[in-house]
């Protein structure tokens, strides 16, 4: 094993470590905007970890064309590092905008609705969704269905 | 090398496995959205690490291509699932 194995070991395994951290988080923890921390952030550090060991595989003898294959790595890693988090916070507006209701401690952990697959059905079944944002112009709360 | 990234492809796995699980579970709307996210993004790393435990070249472009999508699509799904309509 040369250099720049080992260099990939030390990278690429925390960054495993990490990724499965991650799901099992996302898998866990007790309601959705608890989730989000899990999926936004770990992963993030989890691919960078990733793509940087690779990177390293790139000193390789081997390797035909070093300079095209480590700038799709940075280019890679790049458009994740800024889509991730953006995505994630996409959804944390929507949910929010939606009217789900952060899980408090001392309150009983939201039920887990698994037969459930329509968003209609998973409207019903929330706990308390206000109906404060009904009254926004932009949102359809005209929609059949939408109003809970 | 080729033994390392061929585990730590396999914990990729593993991690997707989770998180499917979690996206069939839900309970909310939400919660599928941000796991099948989560997933595009594991998947973008996991098809990178089999460009480089196996040598094949083309899985890179694939990758580019898919942390495209995934960010598009995401942010369609959320859309649609907020307005019922994409215009």
């Amino acid at each position: 094993m040369q250099w720049n194995d080992w260099l990939t070991i030390l990278c690429v395994v925390p960054g495993a470590v990490l990724a499965l951290g991650g799901a099992i988080g996302v898998l866990r923890m007790p309601d959705f905007y608890t989730r989000l921390h899990p999926a936004g952030k770990s992963d993030t550090l989890a691919q960078l970890l990733i793509m940087l060991g690779l990177s390293f595989q790139v000193f390789d003898e081997g390797t035909t064309t070093p300079g095209l294959t480590l700038s799709r790595l940075i280019l890679i890693s790049a458009i994740l590092f800024v889509t991730a988090p953006t995505a994630t916070h996409a959804i944390t507006k929507a949910a929010h905008l939606d009217g789900l209701k952060p899980w408090e401690p001392g309150h009983p952990v939201p039920p887990e609705a698994s037969s459930s697959a329509d968003h209609d059905a998973d409207l019903a079944a929330r706990p308390d969704s206000p109906p404060a944002d009904s009254d926004e112009p932009t949102r359809p709360s005209a929609t059949p269905g939408h109003d809970v | 090398m080729s033994w390392v990234l061929t585990g730590v492809a396999l914990v990729l796995l593993i991690a997707v496995g989770l998180i499917l699980l979690r996206a069939l579970r839900g309970p909310t709307t939400f919660d599928r959205i941000l796991a099948v996210n989560t997933m595009g993004t594991k998947t973008v790393v996991l098809l990178v690490v089999i460009e480089f435990a196996h040598g094949r070249a083309d899985f890179l472009d694939i990758a580019l291509l898919y942390a495209l999508l995934n960010f598009i699509a995401t942010l369609v799904i959320l859309k649609y699932v907020e307005y019922r309509r994409l215009d």
